[in-house]
């Protein structure tokens, strides 16, 4: 059994006394960080050279995609955790998480197909990119599909974890496939080894509006996790009576 | 520039929509199963 010192947050009660502390701050500063980044973004940002104001799009599509890996990756950990230390706030996360993530994928494949259109003359390519995003996609349906099959949590959570594991494969395919074929989606710009490549007067308008996209995913997180906590109760009393 | 400016505002509308309608359903989903949970627990309490 692996044992850290976050593990006692693993109590629904003290994880849900945590959430009532922190929800409030976690509102305010979403709604600051999202209206401030994407008003910087949509209207203080400069144009790009070569696409104009279209590089805006970027503004929307980017963070969609980065908290599309983001969520998988953290699924896939909560998913480990799950199947060893048999934490059920773990397999509560992985539930919870799991629509959030597919949500976001949804958004960085169809912003990236509107901005597709306009910049290389299709809505769609078959691209190493953008399929193995459309992969992440359906592996999220497919997660999301195990919970919703069985009304036992138990035997759904160790098999949507297996599958979350198991699709992890896809998350470095999706980082690197820019980098290992030859791709018509232009390779990274902001996350790569020698620095971010783009200038500061559009990086941190990106920056914030990131960061107001994961405190979404934390505000959304808590309600979709008490939600799933409170489906627990009603069941054990249902099973009681 | 009118069509650059279309294509901005459907991708940006777009993320906003959903990120609404998942907040709006998370919720919705909540109050429901905290009325459905209270309901339970006040009947067992009356019994």
């Amino acid at each position: 059994m692996i044992n850290f010192k976050i593990f006692k947050y693993a109590n629904p009660a003290k994880f849900l006394n945590l959430c009532d502390k922190i929800f409030i701050y976690l509102l305010v500063s979403m709604i600051a960080f999202l209206f401030f980044g994407l008003y910087q973004g949509f209207f203080n940002s400069p144009e790009d050279y070569q696409q104009g104001n279209l590089v805006r799009i970027m503004y929307v599509h980017v963070p969609s995609a980065w908290m599309a890996l983001m969520i998988y990756s953290s699924i896939a950990v909560a998913s480990c955790i799950y199947l060893i230390n048999k934490h059920l706030l773990a397999n509560i996360f992985c539930k919870s998480a799991s629509l959030i993530g597919a949500s976001f994928t949804l958004i960085a494949l169809v912003t990236g197909s509107i901005w597709g259109k306009p910049t290389w003359g299709t809505w769609w390519v078959w691209d190493a990119r953008i399929t193995s995003m459309l992969i992440l996609f359906f592996l999220y349906l497919g997660h999301m599909t195990i919970f919703n099959f069985s009304e036992n949590t138990t035997k759904s959570g160790q098999a949507a974890a297996l599958l979350a594991i198991l699709g992890f494969i896809n998350i470095p395919i999706i980082k690197f496939s820019v980098d290992w074929w030859n791709t018509l989606h232009q390779p990274a710009s902001v996350i790569k080894l020698s620095g971010p490549s783009i200038h500061s007067s559009m990086l941190i308008p990106l920056l914030i509006t990131a960061l107001g996209f994961f405190l979404y995913f934390l505000v959304v997180l808590i309600i979709r996790m008490r939600s799933e906590i409170t489906n627990e109760k009603i069941n054990n009393l249902s099973f009681t009576e | 520039m009118i069509n650059n400016l279309f294509y901005v505002v459907s991708a940006s509308s777009f993320t906003l929509l959903i990120m609404f309608l998942l907040i709006v359903f998370s919720l919705s989903s909540l109050k429901k199963r905290e009325k459905i949970f209270n309901k339970i627990s006040k009947n067992r309490k009356n019994e």
